[in-house]
């Protein structure tokens, strides 16, 4: 499985991380203006950036103060069923206590689901998107894996 | 670049698993081959590598950036 991980540690306690994380408040101050929804599973979250562009999720794990994850359309401005639910991508929280506060680990894996067409949906201004040969690379891993 | 003797010499595997592999490889843009005679070489293509690390890179610096706004907003609330 292809997987992003970052790590961080932030001099917060492990409930004040988990509101930032599991509250429309708290997750409106740090990674979109507006959400709307419930943190529970199976519940159908909206995130809204700025005017125009709104992402669908579904909540998918939660563990008071220590697991939130979701599913979703990695990013893009979508409706929830635009594209089949195998293509969707897993983004997860993982909370620990750590002598100076909390760790974080978010990871994102399922990205050998997405298919070429999509390839350029999620990145933005950051780059210029994925090409032919990401997708074939993924192709060979997910081959090699099964075979 | 190199034939196939010196890859399988390497690797230790069968000239038909080798084979599978290789041919997994190729389709995938990885490696490429070129006959000379009856021999046939490889060569890595590191583009295609370097432009998957690429990109998963970008992305997981999208996810620095968000976490990065995360830590600022909690150390600015207190609770």
């Amino acid at each position: 499985m292809i997987e992003i991980r970052v790590e961080r540690i932030v001099s917060a306690s492990r409930s004040k991380v988990w509101q930032a994380i599991t509250t429309a408040d708290g997750w409106a101050a740090w990674f979109g203006d507006k959400i709307i929804g419930d943190f529970i599973v199976g519940e159908l979250q909206t995130l809204v950036f700025g005017e125009d562009t709104i992402c669908y999720a579904i909540v998918t794990e939660v563990v008071d103060q220590r697991i939130f994850a979701y599913r979703w359309h990695p990013g893009e401005d979508c409706k929830i069923d635009k594209y089949p639910e195998e293509e969707m991508t897993t983004v997860r929280f993982e909370l620990e206590d750590h002598p100076r506060g909390t760790k974080i680990t978010l990871t994102e894996s399922g990205f050998e689901c997405v298919p070429e067409s999509r390839r350029d949906w999620c990145l933005g201004q950051n780059t210029e998107g994925w090409n032919d040969e990401l997708t074939k690379l993924f192709a060979y891993v997910e081959t090699e894996v099964t075979a | 670049m190199m034939t196939t003797v010196p890859l399988l010499q390497n690797l230790g595997m069968s000239r038909q698993a080798a084979s599978k592999h290789l041919a997994i490889l190729e389709k995938a843009g990885v490696i490429r081959s070129k006959s000379v005679g009856r021999l046939v070489y490889r060569e890595l293509n590191t583009e295609a590598i370097d432009q998957a690390a690429d990109w998963l890179c970008a992305r997981t610096k999208t996810w620095e950036q968000k976490l990065d706004r995360l830590q600022a907003y909690l150390e600015q609330v207190s609770i």
